[in-house]
């Protein structure tokens, strides 16, 4: 297993031949309160070379559970969120899938960052077994809304994984903006 | 008889998120990602599962069983049955595919809903454009936030049911979720439904207060109205989840309706509220 920093990559296909499925683990802990608690959502948009999403039915998440070519499904599994993504499925103008967790924009409150703690994403393979994991440095997230975790993309004919870490003070809408979907 | 063969319903989208199997004990010494060049162990195949199982008995018999399968389930890990593969041409896939075939069951071609319209399609709700239906996203994020309402009436999909009133009042149980919010309720003036939680959500209605207009307002800012001007019916909001889908459809009725008749009118029955307390110690 290796552990990521954020900006850093590992090969995923060309360490592992054969590797045609991966698990995206998603993980964090919210520090309890009495009152409105943050609630995160993880996202993948699948986007073109463009680094675009390839169109508003090219993003998974808890209410869309399944890319239309049937790629990237969310699952049920041991991390707090899951998604699969069958590599092999992955259309071929999909340059990149990029792995997001938004807190719930609800207008009762909490819905930034700063009551999140030991946030991870992780790849694994089919069976369990880990890659490669970034643990989020997560400091003053008071004004973040949205992350983006990491990416998986295209680098020749393999697949690779990127940590990222960057935070969205816009919050959704920052999220459209980038990535060009209506949200 | 068996109720449903089927091991997922794949025509139930809101329904489709696949729970994993058990995984086996990972097999000892794998190498780190990075550094390795070993291929990784084969997926394994699954163990049959000792749950509870909906389909029909091999024996033929008529009912549950409870017992473990007498076969592996149908979709296992590393055994998936065929499907097409997504678009794309196979000479321009960067990665090899698989010799043998294999991805996801082909998803059924079902027809959609009825055509309806947009939200950004109709800005009044009335007796000319009656439905109006948000798209997935539109479905899911953030409050749904319902203004201009003196009630609004709630039922779970586990047929919870209850009401609040724009004075304060409610009726029946109310439904808290995960992110301690109402899933229905009002916060001031409003009424909010928690739109994370909609998978939980069957069905909604909202009354309009007396002085008329029901304003309906989603995340990215865009809203509708409907509208009562004098004369002609009092419409109230109806919100029904369809899948992944909200469908709203503004139906009229009587001026003259109180809230508890209209919730009658609409089916709804107040869940009883009991008041949760310590169990009695001797």
């Amino acid at each position: 297993m290796a552990t990521l920093i954020s900006g850093a990559n590992a090969a995923l296909t060309a360490e592992n031949p054969g590797l045609e499925d991966v698990l995206v683990g998603f993980g964090w802990e919210v520090i309890p309160s009495r009152g409105p608690q943050a609630e995160l959502v993880p996202l993948a948009i699948m986007c073109g070379a463009d680094d675009h999403a390839l169109s508003n039915d090219h993003l998974v998440f808890f209410n869309q559970l399944e890319s239309q070519d049937g790629s990237v499904v969310f699952a049920t599994g041991t991390d707090v969120e899951e998604i699969d993504v069958d590599l092999a499925l992955v259309p071929t103008e999909v340059a990149k899938i990029a792995f997001l967790v938004y807190v719930d924009p609800d207008v009762r409150g909490a819905t930034d960052f700063s009551a999140v703690r030991s946030a991870y994403v992780r790849v694994a393979t089919r069976d369990g077994r880990e890659l490669v994991r970034f643990d989020l440095p997560l400091g003053d997230n008071r004004s973040v809304h949205a992350m983006l975790f990491g990416e998986l993309y295209r680098h020749r004919d393999d697949w690779k994984f990127r940590a990222v870490g960057q935070g969205y003070t816009s919050g959704l809408a920052g999220v459209a903006k980038d990535f060009r979907i209506d949200l | 008889m068996a109720l449903n063969p089927a091991a997922v319903r794949r025509d139930l989208p809101y329904l489709r998120r696949r729970v994993k199997a058990p995984v086996p004990a990972p097999t000892p010494a794998p190498a780190p990602a990075p550094a390795s060049a070993e291929p990784p162990a084969a997926p394994t195949s699954s163990v049959p599962s000792g749950g509870l199982s909906l389909a029909r008995p091999s024996g033929g018999g008529t009912g549950l069983d409870l017992g473990a399968r007498s076969s592996p389930a149908p979709q296992s890990a590393g055994a998936r049955p065929a499907a097409p593969r997504a678009s794309g041409a196979p000479g321009g896939t960067p990665r090899s595919t698989p010799a043998a075939p294999r991805g996801r069951p082909a998803r059924p071609e079902l027809p959609g809903p009825f055509p309806a319209p947009a939200i950004g399609d109709v800005r009044e709700l009335g007796t000319e454009e009656p439905v109006l239906r948000l798209n997935a996203r539109e479905s899911a994020i953030g409050s749904l936030i319902v203004s201009g309402t003196s009630a609004v009436a709630w039922e779970t999909t586990d047929l919870i049911a209850g009401a609040a009133y724009a004075d304060g009042g409610t009726e029946g149980t109310s439904v808290s979720t995960t992110g301690n919010r109402a899933l229905v309720g009002y916060d001031g003036p409003d009424a909010i439904v928690s739109l994370r939680h909609l998978h939980r959500l069957r069905r909604a209605l909202f009354i309009g207060a007396a002085s008329g207009v029901i304003g309906v307002q989603l995340f990215d800012g865009s809203s509708f109205t409907v509208s009562t001007p004098n004369g002609s019916p009092l419409f109230v909001l109806s919100l029904l989840r369809v899948g992944n889908l909200i469908e709203f459809r503004a139906e009229p009725v009587t001026r003259e309706a109180t809230p508890a008749q209209l919730h009658r009118e609409f089916g709804f029955s107040m869940t009883p509220h009991l008041t949760a307390r310590e169990p009695r110690r001797r």
